[in-house]
């Protein structure tokens, strides 16, 4: 259903832009289709690596490791996991889900998709090079901290 | 080519992993593809308008400021 909702809605504004201008509607169809063949190696192996884990590790580990039960201690090993990771926003949200059918818990959940998308332990020296080693560091520290407090607030609003 | 191989070197790998794990266990190795498989067929199916869309977005935005 919500698929149909995304491709009517894809197709009519594609229409509208194609009535307007020709030339640029053509061009925005090539760069989606680049900026989506850019993320597909990293795309297609994420997903293979996680259908791999889903099988190898029981509903039981996961949910021992990253479940509801996990508490903090879940919460801090779901942040570390994404801190370390990169993984493009699209593909962690999927995988969240993916996850969570499999057993983890909101909360933790919660906190390893704000930590997968502000944390960047893997991008910190790209990152120093711009914005300098205090400013790198003081913003991954403060957004691995409000990861934690992401997570508090879906513990209190999801149940 | 070459460049076609490396670009996708961390797929391949996660695919000799897959059949690795299918020579091992077949009873996981078959769990592994029918997961990848669902997932798979689910973001084939949602994320080709997410793409257009946002490259559309910004063409919209000026194609609204013109006419209006």
């Amino acid at each position: 259903m919500f698929t149909w909702v995304l491709y009517a809605c894809c197709l009519l504004v594609a229409v509208f832009s194609w009535r307007k201008d020709k030339r640029k509607t053509k061009q925005a169809l090539i760069k989606a289709w680049k900026a989506f063949e850019n993320i597909l190696p990293q795309f297609l192996g994420v997903l293979v690596l996680i259908g791999i884990m889903l099988a190898v590790l029981k509903p039981e580990t996961i949910s021992a490791l990253l479940g509801r039960k996990s508490g903090w201690l879940g919460v801090g090993l779901a942040s570390v996991i994404g801190a370390v990771t990169l993984i493009p926003g699209f593909v962690a949200f999927p995988l969240a889900a993916m996850l969570m059918r499999g057993g983890a818990g909101a909360m933790q959940m919660g906190a390893f998709v704000s930590t997968l998308m502000m944390v960047g332990v893997v991008t910190m020296p790209v990152e120093i090079k711009y914005f300098g080693r205090r400013m790198t560091l003081l913003r991954n520290g403060l957004a691995f901290v409000f990861s934690f407090f992401v997570a508090w607030v879906i513990g209190v609003v999801v149940r | 080519m070459r460049a076609l191989l490396k670009r996708y070197r961390f797929f391949l790998l996660t695919l000799i992993v897959l059949a690795v794990l299918y020579a091992v266990n077949r009873a996981m190795g078959a769990k592994a593809v029918s997961v990848i498989g669902f997932s798979f067929k689910e973001m084939l199916l949602v994320i080709p308008p997410i793409f257009l869309n946002s490259r559309l977005k910004t063409l919209l935005c000026f194609a609204i400021s013109l006419s209006s």
